[in-house]
């Protein structure tokens, strides 16, 4: 089989949710030695790149895209060890997300973080109720682009202003983007705090964090 | 669902009352070769006043008699209607007066090139069975209108159609369309198309053209619905009761005429009474009443074992609004889950005041969520998914999971033009109304949907038909 067809295979394999198909083609080209970076790439990226068309298109609805994206995502981390050489693999971006502290809501952010993989994000997903000097100190340890804060609750949400201030404070507010969502969040209230961004769902959340990284 | 407001007492006593009210007090059918049928029958006629006293033994004969289910077929005629199967089936109107091209504008009258607009338009509606002519155009003479409206439909579809029938010469044209269409009267008699609705008028009486001209049907056994509105309070009593005892008895009156006429003539169980308003001094079409006498009266038509046929999904707003989805919504709902054959008449604006393709686009939503309420519950194993649940496990998400995408497009229902979105998102894609997205889905099916055409040598016939009854009855108009 020739690397294109294989790609194809993969590609086919993720519109189709084929859960086994696409872990087959994932070991095959480890087996095979095949190059890991061109088959993520060309093979699982594109896939999942379709899967976002037909998402657009409306054909596909939420758990089809959210399959296609844990295919993926579960494939990539059979994949990854076996990067050739200890080539980093090209992210669009690298992505610190959190539901913020007193918030044990959790599967909205949850979400956005597996929609921002599936799209070629590196995500550290640091799960609900993390106070937001926590998700500072992971944000410059892990050196992101962006933060993605969550909050549920009305009561919560002040403590995704907390986040933009403490950067400030710290001199550090140009490093990064800060990006919030949640029920109560609107674009009213991200401008209020100073951050960069608001986004109404997982998929506009992708827009938002291409835009800001101008990708 | 299933949907009751009558105990099996209480329809026992409503049955018992209607045939009381026909054996003492009778109807009146201004008809004499039917009302000596009825005397040869041994029923209690005067032929002075017109009048037929029916007894109870006379009434649960004939009705015993008549055809329990019947299907309609269109041109295609994988389409059909079917009646006392078990199948739901919506129609449109049968015609109105006036016509509302948009909810702004004024009405006007409506013509023979609304029944086009209106009958391609339900063609193109999934959920509508029997499209129905919808506007009774003025500019045609009375006398062959009902022949020109049902070519005109026809053409326009090839679903099942409803259209209002005149007096018995113009019926004879008709029975000549449908036997042309079918190719030879036996296969008209066994694919019917369409059929006519006979209304007594309420209280107690047949008009003379509607019974008469059943003669002519019955040569083609053609199924008949009856249908009297009684108005609760004006040409019924002011009671629930009383209207429902009343309605039914003269329902039953209208099959006994069937049967005598032609004995097995398949006949639908016409449950249309409706309250009266005593405020604007008009019918209300679906106050909550509707709600009660359509339930009561599928209650009442399947005691006999008969198709039912209920005025519910209907509105008296005047626009496609807030109270027009609360009642035809609601009474939608309760009247499917009564469990009735047939739901009409879609596509009209307020009470009778005129059709509007835009109250029919509502309606269209509002039958495919209905319809979706009425459904069966998945109950196979699979369904319940223990093992998904154990495998997400506290705090977890489905949405990801094989099950959920094999299994949610079957157990959720998609609205076409109910708004569900973010509330932002909704502002950016112009924070629409359900009436402006009516309107807007209405001028795309105007625009793209052409029905499959008549084969020209069928239209030529029929048009000759057409003709040959504007010449014999333009001299009786």
């Amino acid at each position: 089989m020739s690397q294109e067809n294989l790609y194809g295979e993969i590609s086919d394999a993720i519109v189709n949710l084929n859960e086994d198909k696409a872990t087959e083609l994932a070991n095959k080209a480890i087996d095979e030695n095949l190059n890991i970076l061109n088959v993520i790439e060309e093979g699982f990226g594109a896939g999942i790149r379709r899967v976002g068309e037909l998402w657009d298109a409306g054909e596909f609805f939420l758990p089809e895209l959210m399959r296609g994206a844990k295919i993926m995502q579960d494939c990539l981390d059979l994949l990854i060890p076996h990067l050739q050489g200890g080539i980093e693999r090209k992210t669009l971006g690298k992505v610190v997300i959190a539901t913020i502290e007193g918030d044990i809501h959790s599967i909205g952010k949850t979400i956005v973080a597996t929609m921002l993989r599936a799209y070629g994000f590196e995500v550290y997903d640091l799960g609900a109720d993390v106070p937001a000097e926590k998700i500072i100190d992971e944000a410059i340890e892990k050196n992101v682009d962006i933060i993605g804060v969550s909050a549920l609750l009305t009561t919560t949400m002040l403590g995704q202003k907390k986040v933009v201030e403490i950067l400030k404070k710290k001199g550090i507010s140009n490093k990064f983007k800060v990006i919030l969502g949640g029920a109560p969040v609107t674009s009213k209230w991200v401008e209020e705090c100073g951050a960069d961004g608001y986004a109404g769902n997982a998929v506009e959340a992708v827009e938002l964090a291409k835009s800001l990284l101008h990708i | 669902m299933i949907a009751k407001v009558l105990t099996e007492q209480q329809i026992n006593i409503i049955h018992q009352k209607s045939l009381i009210i026909l054996e003492r007090i009778g109807v009146i059918i201004p008809h004499d070769e039917l009302l000596s049928r009825f005397a040869e029958r041994g029923a209690n006629v005067d032929m002075k006043d017109k009048r037929v006293r029916i007894s109870a033994d006379l009434v649960m004969e004939l009705l015993s008699k008549a055809g329990k289910n019947f299907t309609l077929y269109g041109r295609d005629l994988s389409k059909k209607a079917e009646f006392g199967l078990g199948k739901r089936n919506y129609n449109t109107s049968g015609g109105q007066a006036l016509w509302i091209d948009n909810i702004d504008n004024k009405r006007r009258y409506s013509s023979l090139n609304d029944v086009a607009t209106a009958v391609k338009f339900a063609d193109a509606l999934e959920k509508i069975t029997i499209p129905g002519a919808m506007a009774d155009p003025h500019e045609l003479p009375v006398a062959w209108r009902c022949v020109a409206v049902a070519f005109e439909t026809i053409k326009n579809t090839t679903k099942p159609i409803i259209f209002w029938f005149h007096d018995r010469a113009s019926a004879k044209f008709i029975v000549d369309i449908i036997i042309a269409l079918r190719g030879d009267e036996k296969k008209a008699q066994k694919l019917p198309m369409f059929h006519p609705l006979l209304e007594p008028v309420s209280p107690l009486s047949f008009p003379f053209n509607g019974v008469d001209l059943l003669f002519e049907t019955a040569q083609l056994n053609m199924p008949v619905s009856i249908g009297p509105m009684a108005q609760m309070g004006l040409s019924a009593p002011a009671t629930i009761a009383g209207t429902l005892a009343q309605e039914n008895a003269e329902i039953l009156a209208g099959i006994c005429i069937t049967q005598l006429i032609r004995e097995g003539i398949p006949v639908c169980y016409g449950g249309i009474c409706h309250a009266f308003d005593m405020k604007t001094t008009q019918l209300i079409f679906s106050g909550p009443e509707q709600a009660i006498f359509s339930v009561a009266m599928t209650q009442m038509g399947k005691y006999y074992n008969l198709p039912v046929y209920i005025n519910v999904g209907l509105t008296d707003s005047k626009r496609p609004d807030a109270q027009a989805g609360l009642e035809c919504g609601l009474t939608l709902a309760l009247g499917t889950a009564a469990g009735a054959d047939i739901f009409g008449h879609m596509g009209i604006c307020g009470v009778d005041q005129a059709s509007s393709l835009d109250f029919l686009v509502m309606q269209s939503e509002i039958i495919s969520y209905v319809e979706s309420i009425n459904r069966q519950i998945n109950f196979e194993e699979k369904t319940f998914a223990i093992d998904i649940i154990e495998k997400v496990g506290p705090k977890g998400s489905f949405l990801d999971k094989q099950h959920t995408v094999e299994h949610f497009r079957n157990e959720l229902w998609f609205p076409t033009l109910l708004d569900r979105e973010y509330y932002d998102t909704w502002i950016n894609k112009g924070a629409s109304s359900m009436e402006k997205r009516c309107r807007k889905r209405k001028e795309e099916i105007l625009a793209t949907h052409k029905p499959e055409r008549l084969a020209d040598d069928v239209t030529k016939e029929l048009e000759e038909i057409v003709k040959k009854a504007q010449r014999n009855l333009t001299s009786s108009a």
